[in-house]
């Protein structure tokens, strides 16, 4: 009987959220059909902003990772003094607030180094490279630390083995460890990728609220309601679910199918 | 020939203190220690993974010491093999063989050991869909296929249903012998060890505390911890009575007990610990006679109890002559239990066995 109950309370938080979530979204449904009678689609701005948020959550994404393996890779398989130190300060940006993180950017691009940056390599405060530049400060924290997971489940004697039959340190990293890690840093990937595309306090900051510019899909969801566009607000939104909901279900379907390490 | 002198180690509060080894080609050195005692450490550091404080390393006369682990050529199979889970058999054997460029030898030589470990048939699988047995023998091929001058087992038969394991101690030897690659092989498993070694070692703490041939380190443990690692029981403080070229007698609690005299001198009076091995503790049945060797050592006991095993028996006996009753563990065949109708609480005779008398080198 208590087996039960236990049971039975276990699945009443799982579903009472699950009910929350889809309650919110036929809420979505319900505001589309008393708005659609008022409003036109804004195909150029919405499509726009799709492909800016696509286009900038990729190359953050991509930059991110190039940075999250080799840092993780130290942080899984080396100590060093200070490793604490480093460590706090690599995951800062997944406790900041990214508001907070876009001001500290905006204000270093006020300082001689970043003005000397923005005159003498490209712009980059209220252009497209501050997008970038906020999703990757945003992610990187999250890449970092995920990445580091998969490594960390990875037993490190395989690459020792690799070495004793003649393998060198890059053979071993290139050859055991990422060949093994490639499904957890996808699956990595497509996460942190579906934090980029969501990313909109940092940006907003760094890049501004430009129509047509700066626009990606949570800043054109706040100019919308801002202007009081419910209507399109509510298609950005429907579309960002779809985005969510098809990368984190290929990331479940994706983590099932894992094979377990040796 | 590996030859190892003076290496020592330290890692937290643990440290490999001074080791000395010599493995000469074609010979198959056992290690014996307890988990925990630095047996795969030292394999670590021969393989140039730990990287030792003082104390050098041989390979065929060439010091090892400044050489990354990768130029070494030391053959190495890890305790869980660790195939590697993204390449299937033939992938994870021709690794070594890959990596320095081989390519044109590869097919060649991973069929040639492939066939010499009886393992062809696995080379399309992948590692998933392998037993343990074959797993050892695919991580045994992938070590051997890059010839090693040296290799070096680390408990290759942990992960073995026991049942297989026997047979396989010997088959493992007999490949390696016959490709004539020195090889030390790590267990803490005493039946293992004894049964491949041609030469072993006792590591305790991070400390080779004896070494030997199989047979010397089993009859002859050098001191009271050896003896405990190698399972012996009835390890007690005696005193030396007087010692000749046949015998040594010495004295514990009241009982005068004969052991075969030794090398090694001792002096009259001085304190030492010895043991007797269980299994040269016998029950004397009355009524039949009694060989002279055994008649020296006898006394009267009382068996307390009992336990049984598949094929032995274990036995505490309350050793009636001297003061303090004594408890002594004796082993026997469980056969000899029925055939005498031994009981708990039954009055025995028993006699130990000279040859089973160890007397340590330490107090």
């Amino acid at each position: 009987m208590k087996n039960k109950i236990f049971k039975i309370f276990l699945w009443a938080f799982l579903i009472s959220l699950v009910l929350f979530f889809l309650t919110l979204i036929f809420g979505l449904f319900n505001q589309l059909k008393i708005t659609s009678v008022q409003k036109q689609f804004a195909f150029g701005e919405i499509f726009f902003a799709i492909k800016l948020t696509l286009l900038t959550a990729t190359v953050s994404s991509l930059s991110a990772l190039i940075f999250a393996v080799p840092i993780a890779y130290i942080l899984s398989r080396h100590n060093f003094p200070l490793k604490n130190i480093v460590n706090s300060i690599l995951y800062l940006p997944i406790v900041i607030s990214p508001i907070a993180l876009g001001a500290m950017l905006l204000i270093f691009f006020n300082t001689p180094a970043g003005k000397f940056f923005e005159s003498n390599v490209f712009r980059v405060v209220f252009e497209v490279p501050a997008i970038i530049l906020a999703q990757f400060i945003v992610i990187i924290g999250l890449a970092i630390s995920l990445i580091k997971s998969v490594f960390d489940y990875i037993n490190p004697e395989y690459e020792l083995v690799a070495r004793t039959l003649g393998a060198t340190q890059p053979q071993t990293f290139f050859r055991i460890l990422l060949p093994t890690a490639k499904k957890g840093i996808l699956s990595a990937f497509l996460l942190i990728w579906a934090r980029a595309v969501g990313e909109f306090g940092a940006a907003v900051t760094l890049a501004g609220a430009t129509t047509m510019k700066t626009e990606t899909m949570p800043i054109a969801i706040f100019l919308s309601f801002a202007s009081c566009d419910i209507y399109n607000a509510i298609i950005l939104i429907f579309i960002s679910l779809f985005i969510g909901i098809v990368v984190l279900y290929g990331i479940h379907i994706y983590a099932e199918n894992r094979k377990p390490q040796l | 020939m590996l030859k190892i002198e003076n290496l020592n180690y330290k890692i937290g509060k643990f440290c490999l203190a001074d080791i000395n080894l010599e493995v000469e080609n074609n010979r198959y050195f056992v290690l014996l220690g307890p988990t925990g005692s630095g047996k795969t450490t030292l394999l670590k550091s021969i393989l140039g993974l730990n990287k030792t404080t003082t104390g050098k390393i041989f390979l065929n006369g060439k010091e090892l010491s400044n050489i990354m682990p990768e130029e070494r050529n030391i053959g190495f199979l890890p305790q869980n093999y660790l195939l590697f889970p993204n390449m299937n058999v033939f992938e994870n054997i021709a690794f070594g063989l890959k990596i320095k460029k081989k390519s044109d030898e590869t097919k060649n030589e991973v069929l040639k050991i492939a066939k010499l470990l009886d393992i062809e048939l696995l080379l399309e699988r992948e590692i998933k869909n392998l037993s343990g047995g074959e797993a050892q023998r695919i991580a045994l091929a992938r070590a051997l296929v890059v010839k090693p001058k040296v290799l070096l087992l680390d408990e290759p038969f942990s992960a073995i249903h026991e049942g297989l394991k026997n047979e396989l101690w010997f088959e493992l030897k007999n490949i390696l012998k016959k490709l004539g690659t020195p090889t030390i092989h790590i267990t803490h498993n005493l039946d293992e060890g004894y049964a491949v070694a041609d030469k072993m070692g006792i590591i305790i703490d991070g400390e080779i505390i004896q070494q030997g041939t199989a047979e010397q380190i089993f009859t002859k443990p050098k001191n009271e911890t050896a003896a405990k690692f190698l399972g012996l029981k009835n390890i007690f403080d005696g005193k030396i009575i007087s010692q000749d070229g046949q015998n040594i007698i010495l004295e514990y609690n009241g009982m005068k007990i004969y052991a075969n005299s030794d090398i090694k001198k001792f002096e009259t009076g001085q304190n030492i610990k010895f043991c007797i091995r269980p299994d040269a503790i016998k029950v004397i049945k009355e009524g039949y006679p009694i060989r002279e060797e055994l008649k020296e050592n006898m006394f009267d006991a009382e068996i307390i109890s009992s336990y049984f095993f598949s094929d032995t028996c274990m036995m505490r006996l309350h050793i009636l002559s001297g003061g303090k009753k004594p408890v002594f563990l004796a082993k026997f065949p469980s056969l000899i239990y029925k055939r005498y109708n031994l009981r708990n609480g039954l009055k025995i005779k028993t006699a130990f066995w000279k040859d089973g008398i160890i007397i340590f080198e330490n107090k």
